[in-house]
């Protein structure tokens, strides 16, 4: 870097400065346009930058510059009312001179632009028309001041050698007005230090933190007194050191407050309303990252504060409101965070509207709409595609709506909430953390490595079997959480490490802010304080990262960003929810797949039996047990019960001689047996999952290992026909032709025990495991009479099955009923609204056989 | 402690140089199979041994990771893929490189070289018969004594 560039930073640093001063002044001014002091300064600040455009050769630059001042030192010597007009001219100015400035960095030159010098004559033309203006008030003007004119054109030559020159009568004055409003020198308190050099200073103070315990560790080892003490005051001025460097980054949100005062005028002026902005707790402090990142949302929300909030001044004043709208912008600290309030005393936010909006737009029923709270309601406002503006104006509605503004305030950890009265006005509340550089964050592993999940983004954490507690729709893994569906990604398989993989059952479900996700994660460590540092730029297409930190041990771990990681969710929780309607069916459903179980044995052998199917459990003492008509019974409650043994029927050893039994009761059309055990061992709730196979013998449907013992689920049916082949028949008319039915059921256990059933009664049943497989068997060409379906099945469900059946026109009027194992209203309706004929229980044989024979009959 | 040494072979070497001829460029020289390779010393912040590497799944073939240089994390960078070199043994070393306003770089070399003071007006193009190596990534040529020593074009390197 030469010397010439060298000066060119310093002056582009000063111009800038010079640049906010100026804007600020500006509005300050036309709040109090008597302001000597105000005007003064303005005009040294033109004054020296026309001067330092001089010294470069920027001659365009210099040019405004001394138009601008030309028209300052009217208005500071009272030759001219600061009129709107005016004003108005001088913002321009100053954005021009911004625009230059801009360019200068960039280029190392001036722009030459048409735009630039247009604007330059009109600004010429501006000041000759002032100048006359002046001149022909002659009357207003004391000779005196005239004089000061003449000088000013002198002075205007020499000014580029000598910048310290002022006219003497300013001087003068200055000393008058010293005595009223005494000017407040700043002193020199504060240094400008390169940002790079603050952040070195955190990497290394965080560096000594990490030295200093491991001091304290080798200190706790040798034990020596001395040591120890030395060791501690270490530490102390370690920890208040990282304290002190951490404050150097903070900086007053004033650096962002300050840039509405020009927001507001502009927007409140082409909008044609009257505002008041009023900033509150401006040296309220915050790390200079968050200061940039929360910029543009401010700037959004001040946006639509005025711009769909504060109403024009007449409506205003037809309100009884003062026509002038309020706006203020505060910020103050509430423990750990900072809350930023945009309050505006405007219209409101009509809840009336968002409520049907949402109707509308298709956020909400009807039904919901109507129920939904004002909050539930207010918080549709985030959503992306909702927006009540009725019109989109050129400047809320530009394509970025809440949503984003909402994104970005919880990427920086933040909340963002909104109260609203109708016609009062509505407050907005961000909170966001002090610092981004410190989070917590929960420390997980994959593979060998851990990784960050900032606590933000942290819902819960839930301990799962991937086997049986997710599934799968297309290539994506779901989990209900209490009755959510969210999906899940396996934190291995985004990082694509091969090699073991040891059983994931760890699963953090995480708050995207749009939806939660699950992430399977090999280990989960405690929540850490970690500090945030940024990656090279190789990382920056990689959107899982937000950035590593440096473990206590010194190794690194990456941050993972949450809302990276979403992305890799292949199926949108929407497309599930269209497969199965939605989400209530789906949770009612879900649940139908789990029974309650009675475990029983029958000497050393454990059974089970949906505990739905029996009527009644009791004890029998065993001389109860009489033998009548070859058959043994007891008499129970007046009635007499036959007993059914199960070692007759199925491989069994037994059961030895007891005093007493259990029985459970079997009834059916008035019928009763009775099915001796030995004992009772619990009831469980669990799926009906067996396995098939290994015992192929009638009246067992499978076993199952549950707590280490093996497990016969029995078909109950099936048991109690061998016992009386003519128990169940229901005397029919001989029927010439026997009725078909397919049975689409994917549960081994009730596929078996409905097709036994069904067949008991005299039809002939083809099963198919799920609604992809009944449905090619019925374009087979199979006629059927009937089709009995499950709701729940793998690779085509009930749902599915049913509206494929209905839409085509062979077997539109071929009946179906609907088997499920837990009644619900809202599936009742929904599968009858897709044209389902019946809708009952599994395990309510008898009214199954009825409902079917009414079909077929 | 050789590094120690160099370090001050390189103070001694520029203060000469100060004097003498201002006219050579110092440059630290490795090397990575069967090549020579040159940085300019004023772009090496230091070279490193065996530092524990965090590897970052999903970033580009030839970014070994992520370490930790006295509080600041930095890449590392496999010199070897990206210069699509042949290598038969698997680098070891840091060479830790300046970029300008960013957090340094380190690529891992095989074997670290002399430091040597060359004249520029010898610096050549590189030759059009280059072979084994990505010929774009070599800024210029030096001809040393028994030797061809490829300068590196570290912007190159760092930025694309």
């Amino acid at each position: 870097m030469n010397f010439d560039e060298d000066i060119l930073k310093d002056f582009l640093v000063e111009a800038k400065e010079s640049i906010a001063n100026l804007e600020d002044g500006f509005v300050e001014l036309e709040k109090d346009k008597k302001n000597a002091e105000i005007l003064r300064s303005l005009f040294r600040i033109m004054h020296s930058l026309k001067g330092a455009a001089g010294f470069f050769g920027f001659k365009t630059l210099e040019s405004i510059a001394h138009f601008s001042e030309d028209i300052l030192s009217k208005l500071r010597d009272g030759l001219i009312e600061p009129e709107e007009e005016i004003i108005d001219i001088l913002l321009k100015a100053v954005d021009y001179i911004k625009y230059i400035i801009n360019y200068i960095e960039e280029n190392k030159s001036e722009p030459v632009e048409d735009k630039i010098l247009n604007f330059l004559v009109e600004l010429s033309n501006f000041n000759e028309k002032l100048k006359k203006r002046i001149k022909e008030k002659p009357e207003e003007k004391k000779p005196e001041e005239i004089k000061v004119e003449e000088k000013r054109e002198e002075i205007k030559e020499e000014i580029k050698e000598e910048k310290e020159i002022k006219p003497v009568e300013t001087i003068k004055k200055e000393k008058e007005e010293a005595v009223t409003t005494p000017q407040v020198e700043l002193v020199e308190t504060h240094i400008k230090v390169d940002v790079r050099l603050l952040d070195q200073l955190m990497n290394l103070a965080g560096e000594l933190v990490l030295a200093r315990n491991r001091v304290v560790q080798l200190s706790q080892k040798i034990m020596d007194e001395e040591l120890i003490r030395s060791v501690q005051v270490l530490s102390m001025i370690t920890t208040e050191m990282q304290e002190t460097i951490m404050k150097t980054r903070m900086q007053p949100i004033g650096m962002v407050f300050n840039k509405f005062p020009r927001i507001v005028r502009d927007l409140a002026k082409v909008l044609g309303k009257k505002v008041n902005l009023h900033l509150e707790g401006t040296e309220t402090e915050l790390d200079r990252s968050i200061i940039e990142a929360i910029k543009d949302p401010l700037t959004h929300l001040v946006r639509n504060a005025i711009d769909h909030g504060i109403e024009p001044p007449e409506e205003r004043i037809e309100l009884g409101k003062p026509p002038e709208g309020n706006l203020v912008l505060r910020a103050y600290q509430e423990g750990g965070q900072v809350v930023i309030e945009i309050e505006d005393d405007g219209r409101g936010i009509d809840i009336e509207k968002i409520r049907r909006k949402a109707v509308e737009k298709g956020f909400m029923t009807f039904e919901e709409a109507e129920r939904a709270s004002e909050k539930e309601l207010l918080n549709l406002i985030f959503k992306p595609g909702f927006s009540t503006a009725e019109t989109v104006t050129q400047l809320s509605g530009r394509g970025v709506g809440m949503d984003v503004v909402k994104a970005n305030i919880e990427k920086l950890g933040g909340s963002i909430e909104i109260n609203t009265i109708h016609s009062k006005g509505t407050t907005i509340k961000i909170k966001i953390p002090l610092t981004l550089a410190i989070i917590p964050a929960l420390i997980v592993t994959s593979g060998e490595y851990r990784y960050a999940i900032p606590q933000v983004n942290l819902k819960e954490l839930v301990n799962v079997d991937p086997e049986k507690d997710l599934l799968k729709v297309g290539n994506t893994e779901f989990y209900r959480l209490r009755g959510e569906i969210i999906p899940v990604l396996r934190l291995s398989e985004i990082l694509r490490e091969n090699g073991k993989t040891e059983e994931q059952r760890n699963l953090v479900i995480l708050n995207t802010g749009e939806r939660f996700i699950g992430l399977l994660v090999d280990k989960i460590f405690a929540s850490e304080e970690i500090v945030v540092k940024p990656l090279g730029r190789w990382f920056k297409n990689i959107p899982i990262y937000s950035g590593a930190t440096i473990m206590g041990d010194g190794k690194l771990a990456l941050i993972l960003d949450v809302i990276g990681l979403s992305q890799f969710v292949g199926i949108s929780i929407e497309e599930v929810e269209k497969r199965y309607e939605t989400a209530t069916v789906k949770i009612k459903t879900s649940a139908e797949e789990t029974v309650f179980l009675l475990l029983f044995e029958v000497g050393k052998d454990r059974l089970a039996l949906p505990i739905a199917l029996i009527s009644r459990l009791d004890k029998i003492k065993a001389q109860d047990i009489q033998f009548s008509g070859g058959k043994e019974i007891i008499i129970y409650k007046d009635e007499v019960i036959p007993i059914i043994r199960l070692e007759n029927y199925l491989p069994l050893q037994g059961i030895s001689e007891q005093e007493e039994y259990n029985v459970l009761f079997f009834t059916e059309r008035n019928k009763t047996c009775g099915i001796l055990c030995s004992k009772i061992i619990e009831t469980l709730e669990t799926t009906l999952e067996v396995e098939e196979g290994v015992y192929t013998h009638p009246g067992i449907l499978g076993h199952r290992v549950i707590d280490g013992k093996t497990v016969l689920f029995i078909d109950i049916y099936k048991i109690i026909e061998m016992y009386d082949p003519e128990w169940f028949i229901v005397r029919r008319k001989k029927e010439e032709k026997v009725k078909k039915i397919l049975l689409a059921e994917d549960s081994p256990f009730f596929r078996g025990m409905i097709k036994n059933y069904l067949e008991g009664a005299g039809y002939e049943v083809e099963t198919v495991e799920n609604g992809k497989e009944a449905l090619n068997k019925l374009l087979s060409g199979t006629k059927f009479d009937l089709i009995i379906t499950d709701l729940e099945m793998p690779e085509m469900d009930g749902f599915e099955l049913i509206k494929e059946v209905r839409s085509n026109p062979d077997y539109k009027n071929l009946p179906i009923i609907v088997v499920t194992s837990l009644a619900g209203e809202d599936v009742r309706r929904k599968v009858f609204e897709i044209g389902a004929n019946s809708y009952g229980l599994k395990l309510n044989r008898e009214k199954l056989l009825e409902e079917v024979e009414s079909f077929l009959s | 402690m050789e590094l120690a040494k160099k370090e001050e072979f390189i103070i001694e070497k520029k203060e000469k140089g100060t004097i003498a001829v201002s006219n050579t460029i110092t440059v630290v020289t490795f090397y990575m199979g069967d090549f020579l390779f040159g940085i300019p010393a004023d772009k090496v912040m230091e070279i490193n041994k065996e530092i524990d590497i965090t590897p970052v799944p999903l970033s580009d073939e030839h970014i070994l990771g992520i370490m930790n240089l006295r509080g600041q994390i930095i890449t590392v960078m496999d010199l070897a893929k990206k210069l699509k070199i042949d290598l038969r043994v698997t680098p070891k070393l840091n060479l830790i490189v300046k970029d300008e306003g960013e957090a340094p770089v380190s690529f891992v070399i095989e074997e670290i070289g002399d430091i040597l003071e060359i004249s520029p007006a010898r610096l050549e193009k590189p030759p059009e018969k280059l072979e084994g190596i990505a010929k774009e990534y070599i800024k210029n040529v030096y001809q040393l004594p028994d030797k061809l020593l490829l300068i590196l074009d570290l912007e190159k390197i760092i930025q694309e």
